[in-house]
């Protein structure tokens, strides 16, 4: 419909030449302009891009050669003067997309019965260039059959299409979650928490995030003897890669994508909960999605009929340097400037409320010799629909840097994820 | 990519991170079903925390990638800030906001 009226309009519009009409003399066109802003994914993965681009709706039909004809569009600024335009591209899609879905069996029919147009058309554009957002400018639109439109572009208000609000911002990069548990000796309260804040990421096929991450254990007691007392903080860049394969052990073709990489931690501080023991670490690890054992889930689910989502398990390895910067003689091991480190996390969904739980951390010093470990087996018990309220019962046996003091507890505790 | 190309690219990218035993839904259930309804639980491992945000936005841009096609603002955040919505909400976004990648 819209289309149609503007090419009624078209036909109605006085023909006029681009080189000889004055600015002055502006044709009314449902053509709308208006400047907006990338985020910064955009920019990562665009060479295009720069910060804020031009998009332009309501076009007259443009195919690609039309759209990025450097007669198409002319950019005037408040004096009149022509402001450069780096590039034009479509933007969105062509075609028809008001048809209903298909789902996959219907699309063997499809196939035989596709209208795609020879040429796609556009009928929106973005354009590129060094922008900016509160300047006024007008769009000089030339249509492919010469007719010649032009609009004021909306500038960009401060507020609009504006990051959040800090509350908003901050929700979306954290997470963190938080357990309070009671071991079976004495009247302490432990605490478990892992928090992270994302600070950006870029890429597609190939992932890079950098985040902020803690986690810890600790005690009400500070001298506590049943309980770890091991803060970790640090600085991590990820890089991650989907390696896609088709699951082994089911009979099925969907194919699934086992998340692989390398984490880097530059700087990162493991520390007793009063600072007494205090490290400052450098990390670099392997990461990787162990395949098969995560079928052994899909199983359980098929025959028990569970309907949950999980994780992969997952394997981290790698090489830590140590230096100790505060150390007393409640660190059961010194001297390892260098260490060997392992990770192993398996969560195992066992029914749409009842998680198993495993989580076994390796330390070897490559000085000493000296190996520790740490154990954590439980169950987790949801007690909500959205999963985010648990009550967890947990075996943990080992030690943790940087006191390595070996503990043994049975926990029972309430666990929430933000 | 015309509707159904960019149905099967999105529904596809989510299945290829989020496990299930089930059968996947179909298209025309999957589109119709909220983004928060169909959304894994939050088990990814400590470092990963963001990894379904991350992941499912990474893939559905890989599928747009492999048509030599970039979806404009669209990423984890926009997935996190419209999970209210539909998943046809996505497609709403692809149809205005598709540009060639290079």
């Amino acid at each position: 419909m819209r289309r149609t009226i503007i090419m009624l309009f078209l036909a109605c519009s006085p023909a006029v030449s681009q080189t000889t009409e004055p600015p002055e003399s502006r044709s009314q066109s449902e053509i709308n302009a208006s400047i907006a802003r990338t985020i910064d994914e955009d920019r990562r993965a665009l060479s295009y891009a720069g910060r804020y681009y031009i998009r332009v709706e309501g076009l007259p039909p443009l195919n690609v050669v039309q759209i990025s004809d450097a007669r198409t569009f002319r950019l005037l600024n408040a004096a009149g003067k022509t402001v450069p335009i780096r590039r034009a591209t479509y933007l969105g899609a062509s075609g028809d997309w008001d048809t209903p879905i298909r789902n996959s069996e219907e699309v063997e029919e499809s196939r035989n019965d596709s209208q795609r147009p020879a040429i796609a058309t556009y009928a929106r554009t973005a354009l590129w260039g060094d922008f900016r957002p509160d300047a006024q400018y007008r769009l000089v639109v030339r249509a492919p059959d010469g007719e010649r439109h032009e609009v004021d572009v909306k500038k960009l208000h401060p507020g609009d299409d504006e990051a959040s609000s800090l509350l908003q911002l901050m929700t979306d990069r954290i997470s963190f979650e938080l357990e309070a548990f009671g071991p079976d000796d004495g009247d302490e309260i432990g605490i478990r928490y892992d928090f992270d804040l994302s600070l950006g990421s870029l890429g597609t096929e190939h992932f890079w995030s950098l985040s902020l991450d803690s986690q810890g254990e600790l005690s009400t007691e500070t001298d506590s003897v049943d309980l770890q007392s091991a803060l970790t903080a640090g600085l991590q860049a990820d890089y991650r890669y989907h390696w896609r394969t088709t699951p082994l052990l089911r009979p099925d073709d969907r194919i699934t994508t086992y998340p692989i990489g390398v984490r880097v931690s530059p700087i990162e501080i493991e520390a007793s909960s009063d600072f007494d023991n205090l490290n400052y670490t450098a990390k670099v690890q392997l990461a990787a999605a162990v395949p098969i054992l995560d079928d052994i889930v899909l199983l359980w689910h098929e025959w028990m009929d569970v309907n949950r989502t999980f994780f992969p398990p997952v394997v981290f390895a790698g090489y830590s340097y140590i230096d100790e910067i505060e150390t007393t003689n409640e660190r059961m091991i010194t001297g390892d400037e260098h260490r060997l480190d392992l990770e192993f996390n398996y969560r195992f969904p066992l029914s749409n409320r009842l998680d198993a739980r495993l989580q076994w951390r390796g330390f070897q010093g490559l000085e000493t010799g000296e190996f520790v470990d740490r154990i954590d087996a439980g169950m987790i018990f949801y007690t909500n629909e959205g999963r985010n309220v648990a009550i967890q019962a947990m075996y943990s046996d080992g030690a943790l840097p940087p006191e390595f003091r070996e503990t043994s507890t049975f926990s029972l505790g309430l666990l929430t994820t933000f | 990519m015309n509707k159904n190309e960019a149905a099967r690219a999105v529904h596809s990218a989510f299945y290829r991170i989020v496990r299930t035993a089930a059968a996947p839904m179909n298209l025309t259930k999957f589109f119709d079903a909220k983004i928060e309804d169909t959304w894994p639980d939050d088990n990814s491992p400590s470092g990963w925390r963001d990894f379904w945000w991350e992941s499912v936005a990474v893939e559905i841009q890989s599928a747009a990638a492999a048509r030599r096609e970039y979806i404009l603002g669209f990423g984890r955040k926009w997935l996190k800030q419209n999970k209210a919505r539909k998943w046809s909400a996505v497609l709403d976004h692809m149809r205005e906001n598709l540009v060639p990648l290079s």
